[in-house]
């Protein structure tokens, strides 16, 4: 059995301790919020936050997480005041197209706007370059994180 | 001065010497290791030529990837980084891209995605920290040789202490079990640690004229027990237990 908590609620599963957590997440306990993409660690898709910090779930074995605090999207607009700037700053912009890789967008916007509350454009661009958008809303996506950022001043 | 505050003091000062020491031995992996001796009759040649063995392997990009001035490259090409991650202080990344986003604690199965590493159960990806680059991009010969040899620019490590981490260190180790899709290094890895073994018993030589280191220098072990010790001198002083105010009585 292994343990951790999610999204503020303490949880246990019994599963191999090498399986990703994304399959834990949308196999184990239906949260599929959280998307699979290249199943590599490349496109973002998969994006959840292990103890504030970003991981690909994709490539994240659930036993290395034992203990740790794993956050995703389908609580990330509840959590914290970053997390609602950002959601509300999305449906604003109405950034979403096809929406397949826009939970692990929001997840790498909020990761970054807790680190750093006033990014600059090339700040943006970095932080979110390791997420891919196959419909190209990437402006929309730069100016919802501005937004954010402002909303959040 | 109160005896407490010298004893603060001294607490102090022993942990600005330790604690970075006591970084490092915690950073390497606590397996049984022996140092290669510096040979009492040493041929510089010898030591030249399993040098030049070595750089192959140094140079691989399993190595050079990460042993660069800047941000780091990757694949068989050392390309750019994708993403255009950052060193960072402790080169593991700048939040919120950090090496730990998409390097978790084991290589995938699959080609082409990041590599993985574990350390202590956690994600244990990184490069050389912002204060020791150690890097060895675009150096060769006796250059890259003195930068790789040189304590000030290789982490602080004595000959017998490179030894020990190019023979132990799980990142080391990793060059050698990169994953599918990745080139290995020019030589497997007991033919690797042999040429350093070698080029340290004849003196360590970067040139042909310096002259050849005559010692190993200490290990982690060494460093270990003189922290233990020191630690304990402190201890059995009683210099922390006599300070201790005795509590008043309500």
């Amino acid at each position: 059995m292994i343990s951790f908590q999610l999204n503020g609620q303490s949880q246990s599963v019994d599963v191999p301790g090498d399986t990703p957590v994304l399959w834990v997440l949308r196999d184990t306990l239906g949260l599929t919020g959280t998307k699979f993409g290249c199943g590599i660690a490349v496109c973002g898709a998969c994006t959840v936050h292990v103890d504030g910090q970003q991981r690909r779930s994709c490539v994240t074995p659930v036993a290395s997480i034992a203990g740790q605090s794993l956050s995703t999207i389908e609580a990330v607009g509840e959590q914290d005041e970053v997390g609602r700037a950002v959601t509300q700053a999305w449906v604003r912009h109405d950034v979403v197209q096809c929406g397949y890789c826009q939970s692990g967008q929001i997840m790498a916007a909020v990761a970054l706007l807790k680190v750093n509350k006033r990014p600059s454009d090339a700040d943006i661009d970095q932080a979110m370059s390791a997420n891919l958008c196959r419909c190209g809303t990437y402006a929309r996506i730069h100016a919802a994180v501005l937004d954010a950022a402002k909303s959040l001043a | 001065m109160t005896l407490r505050t010298a004893a603060l003091r001294r607490i102090f000062e022993l942990s600005a010497t330790l604690l970075p020491i006591m970084a490092v031995v915690a950073a390497e992996p606590k397996q049984a290791f022996t140092p290669t001796q510096v040979s009492s009759t040493p041929v510089r040649e010898a030591g030249l030529s399993a040098f030049a063995m070595m750089e192959r392997v140094l140079l691989h990009p399993r190595c050079v990837n990460c042993h660069v001035p800047g941000a780091p490259l990757q694949g068989d090409f050392k390309r750019l980084h994708y993403p255009p991650v950052q060193r960072g202080i402790d080169g593991r990344g700048v939040a919120p891209l950090q090496c730990a986003t998409c390097h978790s604690t084991k290589n995938s199965p699959l080609a082409n995605a990041p590599t993985g590493l574990e350390t202590d159960g956690k994600p244990g990806w990184h490069m050389p920290p912002a204060h020791m680059k150690m890097s060895w991009f675009g150096l060769s010969g006796p250059a890259l040789c003195k930068v790789f040899r040189d304590p000030k620019t290789n982490g602080e490590r004595s000959l017998a202490m490179l030894e020990e981490h190019m023979a132990t260190d799980h990142l080391v180790l990793w060059a050698w079990e990169p994953g599918p899709g990745r080139q290995l290094p020019p030589m497997d890895k007991s033919s690797f640690d042999e040429q350093v073994r070698t080029w340290i018993r004849n003196g360590a030589p970067c040139d042909a004229q310096e002259p050849l280191h005559a010692s190993a220098g200490r290990t982690r072990a060494d460093l270990n027990a003189d922290a233990a010790k020191s630690l304990r001198a402190v201890v059995d002083s009683g210099i922390l237990t006599a300070t201790t105010p005795a509590r008043s009585q309500p």
